[in-house]
């Protein structure tokens, strides 16, 4: 049994602190106040945590992130040059890619010079460049960069607060609504990798999953009218199955109100953040309709209007 | 959905009524960052309940001070607070990075006190000022100073103390591995560190190291 360098100075660290257990009375309220005293500006309340087992957006952006920059930090260094699922894509090339978005979302906050990407198919065309700058950076180095500008987006949405305004690509909204898309987009990588890599799925918790179901329930009618084939005057019930589920009637054009269900569909809901994400097919979907099943194809059409990769 | 390219405002959050799966220790370290980072006051008192009691006692060891202890503490947290990404994951955890930062400004704190001692003094202005923190004060020099404390323990204590830190086993997994009672896996890794303790005193003092001692 060898113990690294880390697990040699915790035990020195503890013993060392063993016999100081007691802190000073008053010694908290000192730092902390000392340390909050600086320039450095506070989250913005409006992030705080919901009471329960609800997570604010920045809250499941901040976890997905950690989890993906543990998957990423495990990594054995063939990994990275193994293929993902995506076509003529490594591992490496989806952290240089993931590396390249954040520098785009802090150009929309105004802390980084503008990436300009405009449209949904800019997206990964659009971190070509920063890929392309850590072309010659070890694995780890690149995990690193990835990590700091997550940091630096987590900075500024902190500050910002989840109203603040932001575009992303050709589509306007806040920073609540980005911090949930950012979510989906890192597990769903994080997925990438794990798959080419040959571990086991992601399966998220109720709570992030909840985030991204009600997100999707909340766009699915402009989905549909994205992909060309809005039903007005038409309403689905949603019933989703297992973490992050419930029942969801969403009228089936833009602008319009949930009438009864003119179809019903049932369906895991992890499975439909799967297929909204372009990694599970429309065939592939397990769903169990009830009603106008014509209405199918458009609803999944819909779903899928966002996927950029 | 990567690059899912909707941002509107979220509707009504949906219930949430499941529980997050727990986190590993190196996804919780950057979880604690990326909070700090993203200015979450509780995330700092949350840090402070953690790790307070180690960046105390590593200066107070170091020091053998209570009240630049304290000050050094502060200086400690005020870091932690304020540059959150320079605490690197891939490196090691959190707890050794502030371990490491107590221990390296305690040893700066010590070389400030002599220095300001000799100038008030001005006992003896020919004596060298004290270098920065040699290589000795690295990680890996006193790791491995860690590494021949621990060979000098009963080989139970060793067992014990190596079985807790090396996978991160609670007291009662050692116990299990063992096949001893949890009180006695308990009592075994407490005297080993505090053996280590005394142990890594001696050591630094006969290595005329300039602080710890």
């Amino acid at each position: 049994m060898d113990l690294s360098t880390d697990q040699l100075l915790r035990i020195a660290f503890d013993a060392a602190a063993a016999d100081h257990a007691d802190l000073p009375e008053g010694l908290a309220e000192r730092v902390l106040a000392g340390a909050l005293a600086g320039a450095k500006p506070l989250r913005h309340p409006e992030w705080a945590d919901p009471e329960g087992a609800e997570l604010s957006p920045l809250s499941a952006f901040i976890q997905t992130a950690a989890e993906l920059a543990d998957l990423i930090e495990t990594l054995a260094p063939q990994d990275w040059a193994r293929m993902t699922r995506l076509d003529e894509t490594t591992v490496r090339d989806v952290v240089a890619h993931l590396v390249g978005v954040e520098r785009y979302v802090l150009g929309q906050l105004g802390r980084r010079p503008d990436v300009r990407a405009p449209r949904r198919e800019d997206h990964w065309p659009m971190t070509t460049r920063a890929a392309a700058e850590l072309a010659d950076e070890p694995p780890e180095a690149v995990a690193r960069r990835w990590w700091l500008e997550v940091l630096d987006v987590v900075a500024a949405c902190g500050e910002l607060g989840p109203d603040h305004q932001v575009t992303y690509h050709h589509l306007a909204g806040n920073l609540r609504g980005l911090l949930v898309v950012r979510t989906f987009e890192l597990w769903t990588h994080g997925d990438d990798i794990r798959q080419a890599t040959d571990q086991s799925l992601n399966l998220l918790d109720d709570a992030r999953l909840s985030l991204m179901v009600n997100e999707l329930m909340r766009v699915l009618p402009l989905g549909l009218a994205l992909s060309g084939c809005p039903q007005a005057g038409r309403t689905a019930r949603l019933n989703l199955t297992g973490p992050g589920g419930g029942t969801f009637d969403v009228a089936l054009a833009p602008d319009e109100t949930p009438a009864d269900p003119d179809v019903t569909l049932t369906a895991h809901a992890i499975d439909l953040c799967r297929l909204a994400s372009n990694r599970l097919a429309h065939e592939d979907f397990d769903v169990l309709i009830e009603g106008d099943g014509f209405l199918l194809e458009p609803i999944l059409a819909g779903a899928t209007a966002f996927a950029a990769d | 959905m990567a690059g899912v390219a909707t941002i509107a405002a979220m509707g009504a959050g949906a219930r949430g009524t499941g529980e997050r799966q727990g986190a590993s220790p190196a996804a919780a370290d950057r979880e604690l960052a990326a909070r700090l980072m993203a200015g979450e006051s509780d995330a700092l008192a949350e840090a402070y309940r953690q790790y307070a009691g180690l960046v105390f006692g590593v200066c107070r060891r170091v020091l053998h001070n209570k009240t630049l202890a304290e000050d050094v503490t502060q200086e400690v947290f005020v870091v932690l607070w304020q540059h959150p990404d320079r605490f690197d994951p891939a490196r090691g955890t959190l707890r050794t990075w502030l371990g490491m930062l107590a221990y390296r400004r305690s040893v700066d704190r010590v070389r400030e006190e002599d220095r300001r001692t000799q100038r008030e003094t001005r006992s003896d202005r020919s004596a060298p000022v004290a270098s920065e923190v040699d290589d000795r004060l690295t990680a890996t020099w006193l790791s491995s100073r860690v590494r021949d404390a621990l060979d000098l323990l009963p080989a139970e204590q060793r067992e014990a103390v190596m079985l807790a830190y090396y996978g991160d086993r609670t007291y009662r997994q050692v116990a299990v591995e063992l096949a001893i009672p949890e009180g006695t896996a308990k009592s075994r890794v407490r005297q080993a560190l505090s053996k280590l303790d005394r142990l890594l005193r001696s050591e630094l003092t006969e290595e005329d190291a300039p602080a710890w001692t």
